[in-house]
């Protein structure tokens, strides 16, 4: 075998390669992670990069005290989740997700925004 | 991750041999078959053996459906073990996922070829189902949790990509059965039935790898990120791992096809030949299949783990 047919070959197998299941992760936020903003928000909502499964997924607010401030309401739609929040006061705070993607893969993480 | 992988790479495994058998016969076995007259000479031992084998295929499918269930349960409910699974765990897996609904499906579908099977019902029905249990594990995988514009594109190209793999590697199980128990009993009409087979099954072979090509295009198009993250990912290193052995294969089938099969053939058109000597190229033969069979069961264990690992795009 010479080296063309070696690359043919090799080009080939890359293109075979069945590449499974991966897991649904942080695309962007609204409000943006690590962001500043001036306003209470009526909502948090997080974009993932995978379909995601409404029974075991959910988002959650809390305070610097660790005190959950959301209204227990996690909707999800495909890969958009938002919870409602109440009026919140100027402050640190930090946003909790925990999924799991239609191809069942558990992940989960935070980030936080800051209110003025 | 151990189990979730093993079960995972067991059904995929199975259901690839399963629908592999079926297609082995419409597509391989039956055309040539009909070409001969005295089809009963050797059919009865292979039909035998093909028939303990799609049991075999059939209850892994079964078993390892029922273990894969459980772990992702399990694995989703963040349960330590499947023991620390509850029933309230199970039925909204089962009612409230995709993963659930796909499953159910493919136990029905399961269940009903079994029972078509004992019935002895046609063939092409029974190949159709367990092609739909087969295809069914495309929308389990990344492809059913995509998000793209693309509609079901990426479904369909997981789906060609199974096909694909049921009617090559997985048609490589009845080929090996189908040459053990043949070439010790080489009459002249056997050994042409034998070289029709195998001549036939590497035309599939080709057209099954232009069909990869374009499948796995499509795949590499919505989920493959950079390449630089081969070296530098978990994900990477065994996708490398995969590649490698698939590499071994391919280079198998083409021995098998541009040496092993033309000298078949030209030991086959000899009519003077005697079975010893045509059975040294289909002992070769036999040999060949039968690593090539082993680096294809190679390739799906370590697909079972790359199904539990992040990709590098992520």
């Amino acid at each position: 075998m010479n080296t063309k047919h070696l690359i043919i070959v090799l080009t080939i197998s890359l293109i075979f390669v069945r590449i499974a299941d991966a897991h649904a992760f942080l695309d962007h936020a609204e409000p943006k992670v690590g962001s500043t903003i001036h306003e209470s928000p009526p909502q948090v909502t997080v974009w993932m990069t995978e379909n995601l499964e409404p029974a075991f997924s959910k988002l959650q607010v809390f305070d610097a005290m660790g005190t959950e401030l959301d209204s227990k309401d996690t909707k999800v739609n495909g890969n958009i989740m938002t919870v409602s929040l109440p009026k919140l006061a100027a402050g640190k705070y930090r946003v909790s997700w925990q999924v799991v993607a239609v191809d069942t893969h558990r992940t989960s993480g935070t980030f936080d925004f800051t209110i003025q | 991750m151990l189990w979730l992988a093993l079960a995972r790479a067991i059904h995929i495994a199975a259901s690839i041999l399963l629908a592999g058998l079926f297609a082995f016969r419409l597509i391989v076995l039956a055309p040539v078959a009909s070409r001969y007259d005295r089809v009963d000479r050797f059919q009865p031992r292979f039909k035998d053996s093909w028939g303990r084998l799609a049991l075999v295929a059939w209850s892994t499918v079964l078993v390892s459906a029922v273990v894969w269930f459980g772990v992702v349960a399990a694995s989703i409910s963040g349960a330590a073990t499947l023991l620390e699974v509850d029933a309230g765990t199970l039925q909204t897996v089962l009612l409230e996922t995709q993963f659930g609904h796909l499953w159910a499906c493919r136990v029905g579908c399961c269940l009903t070829l079994g029972i078509l099977l004992f019935l002895g019902s046609h063939e092409l029905i029974i190949a159709i189902l367990s092609f739909a249990i087969l295809a069914s594990l495309a929308a389990s995988g990344h492809s059913g949790a995509i998000v793209a514009n693309a509609g079901l594109l990426p479904i369909v190209g997981d789906i060609g990509h199974l096909i694909a793999a049921a009617l090559w590697p997985g048609g490589l199980v009845p080929l090996l059965v189908l040459l053990l128990g043949q070439y010790r009993a080489m009459d002249q009409s056997t050994r042409t039935f034998v070289a029709d087979i195998v001549r036939r099954f590497s035309g599939l072979s080709l057209v099954v790898v232009g069909l990869l090509v374009a499948t796995g295009l499509l795949n590499t198009y919505f989920i493959v990120g950079s390449p630089g993250a081969l070296l530098t990912t978990d994900y990477g290193r065994l996708l490398l791992l995969k590649l490698a052995l698939f590499v071994l294969m391919l280079g198998l089938g083409a021995w098998n096809l541009f040496v092993l099969k033309p000298r078949l053939s030209r030991a086959v058109m000899v009519e003077s030949q005697t079975a010893a000597s045509v059975a040294p190229p289909v002992q070769s033969l036999v040999r060949s299949v039968a690593a090539e069979t082993f680096l294809a069961a190679a390739v799906v264990f370590v697909i079972g783990f790359l199904g539990s690992t992040p990709p590098p795009m992520h």
